[in-house]
């Protein structure tokens, strides 16, 4: 009879747990008494610990790492070598009362607020009762949850996906199978890199898919999943803080009949690499630590029919306003005809983003992640404004609101002041930046 | 294989095994020396005589009785009602005695009985000769149903009813008693309870009884133009119904829809989607849909005839509507 490793009850009041990892891989052999997975409870976490010895087995069905289920949730099976020819582990539980369940003990781990002294195994209380209410599989719609399918539910539980945090597209809202499969897909082709570290394999992820729908254009669904991630990796993982000022831009205006015709995007491009030298603390990404960036990458977010997309302008501070238009015209381009290349979205050291020609003043851009900061550009609106205090005299200029999100973890708010501040002077003085024909002046001139 | 109308090829069925076996007559309003109304024993009088072709009165409870005692005392009765409606005058004789007789003599008495009859809307025939009502069978324990949709199944079906030992209701659509198609030759049987995957798919699975199997194999045919894969499922017979065959192409496709020209309330389609939810439920991407005749007594008009059945139109409507549960 194989031995069923449950999500065990760490207190008398812990309903729902989380396997935080295996320590054993499927199919590796145990040994009695051997720690087997890590869990983790309301307060604290434990290991849990294997009172037969066996083979691993872990089904399909068994919680992906970083779900949280009820107790009593099976996670895997100890198999003895004899039973493991005709022992199928996902034929489903042989006994849903779940009688012999008691086959796992916990060693509390926690140092703080650990419910049982280390080193003493103590058999699971709740098993008895909680086997009842079964995975959650088997338990109706929960409250706040969106509708799924039985059938995308049972997908999502053997692809290992979370589908509470999927949006459906079936008739209002529910989550039907394409949409697991979707999801599926996108954390396979991370799977398949081997990726180790969490930010890597979402790295991955987004190369992958962005990649993939700039070659063969899915369509929006896929996009869709990529950017409802990054948003969300971004905004739960940033501190972000947005900073707005307002820059006098009325002779960088003048600018945009140049011959070239360069857009705003072009000339803050020029601008914000100025700053960026200056700032190298602001051209950074986090990754476990800050990591600085040599080269000043810098990415235009367009608006395309799929959803929002930023290819990069690269080494912005070695080209003449007049390359960077053209990189940027054909960039527009190919993101619109959903041609774009992986080299042309990914290695982006910063963000700039355009809503004025909507009429928007000031907003709130969300980091591209694991950058830094993000630039927001409003509109250049004339504005009387008082150009001369002591006379009082007042005149019509051209106003821009440029609103800095920063992740303050990588930088305080003082330095990204700073920083935008010197945005500020150069939009306001674009001859010291744009001044010569042969490129752009990284340095204090 | 030679082609044959569907109404050849169950009477080439009934010569046969009349030739084989002489305990098997036929009674009915017009089946001797006429051939039948809808021309179902048509050569057969002039070859087995009054006696195996036997010509009856207006009088359906009195003759359902007579075949019940023929049957208990051995013999294979036929009976011919022309049009299923008639049925129903001798529904007492048939529920009371004709399905249970077997179970009240503990297996001692076989009753080997056929019914046959025209069912469907669609030939201004009105209220009284439009009529289905196989629902009501299949509630019944005791009795068999079978829906040939084409000539060969209704050939191989019949066979298997003249051979059995249960009373069987066949059910002949009038819409499909012309249609031409392969039959094998000699020896044809189709077994009961075995539904046919009339075409395979991947979308969604729709299963079709008797005529609205053609109906629905046309919207899959059109829809395929647009990507769109349906599988077709044709039961044949309803009692027993295979629910197995059904539930496997639901586990392909995770969408189904039930077409049946009867109505709704307790029928066919609420039988299989009650076992589909039992047995299926995890299949499932989508609530099961139904589309069926409208639940009202049949128009004699033809515009109102009509409206009161699923055509190509309505299937694929309803199809398009399954997909984007």
């Amino acid at each position: 009879m194989p031995y069923e490793i449950v999500m065990p009850r760490l207190g008398w009041n812990m309903e729902e747990g989380t396997l935080v990892e295996w320590l054993k891989k499927d199919g590796d052999p145990v040994i009695k008494g051997e720690m087997v997975c890590t869990i983790e409870g309301d307060k604290a976490a434990a290991e849990v610990e294997s009172f037969e010895a066996g083979i691993l087995k872990i089904p399909y069905a068994s919680p992906p790492p970083g779900q949280t289920v009820p107790v009593g949730t099976l996670l895997g099976y100890v198999v003895a070598e004899a039973e493991l020819e005709t022992f199928d582990p996902n034929a489903g539980r042989a006994d849903d009362a779940g009688s012999g369940a008691v086959a796992v003990g916990l060693t509390a781990v926690d140092p703080v607020e650990g419910t049982a002294p280390a080193g003493v195994s103590v058999p699971d209380p709740g098993t008895g009762d909680v086997a009842e209410r079964a995975t959650p599989a088997a338990t109706g719609r929960e409250r706040g949850a969106p509708a799924i399918s039985p059938r995308a539910r049972r997908a999502a539980q053997s692809a290992g996906i979370d589908w509470r945090r999927l949006q459906g597209t079936g008739r209002s809202g529910r989550i039907v199978e394409r949409d697991v499969l979707g999801a599926a897909r996108g954390l396979k082709a991370a799977r398949g890199h081997g990726a180790e570290r969490r930010h890597e394999a979402v790295r991955r992820i987004d190369r992958a898919m962005d990649g993939t729908f700039g070659k063969t254009n899915t369509g929006q669904g896929d996009m869709r999943q990529v950017i409802a991630r990054r948003m969300a990796e971004s905004h739960q993982t940033t501190a972000p803080v947005t900073l707005n000022t307002e820059a006098d831009v009325t002779s960088l205006w003048s600018l945009i009949s140049d011959a070239c015709h360069p857009s705003w995007y072009d000339l803050m491009a020029g601008i914000t690499a100025v700053a960026l030298a200056e700032h190298p603390v602001m051209n950074t990404s986090w990754r476990d630590g800050v990591v600085l960036h040599d080269g000043i990458h810098i990415g235009i977010a367009v608006d395309t029919t799929g959803g929002v997309i930023a290819p990069v302008i690269r080494d912005v501070s070695g080209k003449s306003l007049p390359e960077i238009a053209a990189v940027t015209k054909s960039l527009i381009q190919n993101a619109r005809e959903g041609s774009l290349t992986l080299d042309q979205i990914e290695g982006g050291t910063f963000t700039l983003t355009n809503l004025g020609m909507y009429d928007v003043d000031a907003f709130t851009p969300i980091i591209h992640h694991p950058q830094c900061a993000i630039l927001g550009l409003g509109r250049a609106a004339p504005r009387v404004v008082v150009v001369d205090e002591s006379s009082g005299e007042t005149g019509v200029r051209r106003m821009m609101t440029l609103s800095l999100t920063f992740d303050h973890r990588i930088v305080d708010g003082a330095p990204a002041a700073r920083f935008l501040q010197r945005i500020k002077q150069l939009a306001e003085a674009p001859e010291s930046v744009f001044g010569k024909a042969d490129g752009i002046q990284t340095g204090p001139s | 294989m030679t082609e044959k109308t569907f109404t050849e090829a169950a009477r080439e069925a009934l010569s046969d095994a009349m030739d084989a076996d002489p305990a098997i007559f036929v009674v009915g309003e017009g089946a001797g020396e006429r051939g039948g109304n809808f021309e179902t024993t048509a050569g057969l009088y002039e070859k087995h005589g009054p006696l195996r072709l036997c010509d009856t009165p207006i009088c359906e409870r009195g003759f359902i009785g007579m075949c019940t005692g023929a049957a208990m005392t051995g013999a294979r009765p036929v009976v011919d009602f022309m049009f299923t409606d008639f049925i129903l005058d001798g529904l007492g004789e048939l529920i009371n005695q004709t399905s249970k007789m077997q179970y009240m003599s503990n297996g001692r008495l076989k009753m080997p009985m056929v019914l046959r009859g025209c069912i469907g809307i669609g030939h201004s025939a009105a209220t009284h000769h439009s009529g289905s009502y196989y629902p009501f069978f299949v509630h019944i324990p005791g009795f068999r149903v079978a829906l040939p949709s084409n000539p060969a199944d209704a050939k191989g079906l019949f066979a298997t009813a003249l051979r059995g030992e249960d009373p069987v209701f066949f059910m002949e659509h009038r819409h499909l008693l012309n249609l031409k198609g392969p039959v094998p030759d000699g020896e044809h049987r189709v077994p009961f309870g075995q539904a046919a995957v009339v075409r395979e798919g991947t979308d969604a699975t729709v299963v079709a009884l008797t005529v609205m199997v053609h109906h629905a194999l046309q919207v899959a045919e059109e829809l395929s133009g647009e990507g769109i894969s349906l599988e077709i499922v044709d039961p044949r017979t309803v009692a027993p119904l295979d629910v197995e065959t059904i539930l496997a192409s639901v586990r392909k496709t995770g969408r189904l829809l039930i077409v049946d020209e009867t109505f709704m309330p307790c029928g066919i389609g609420a039988e299989i989607s009650a076992h589909v939810t039992e047995h299926g439920f995890d299949e499932l991407d989508a609530p099961i849909k139904r589309l069926n005749g409208a639940h009202v007594p049949t128009p004699y008009s033809p515009s109102l005839e009509r409206a009161v059945v699923p055509d190509r139109t309505t299937i694929e409507e309803t199809v398009r509507e399954l997909l984007a549960e």
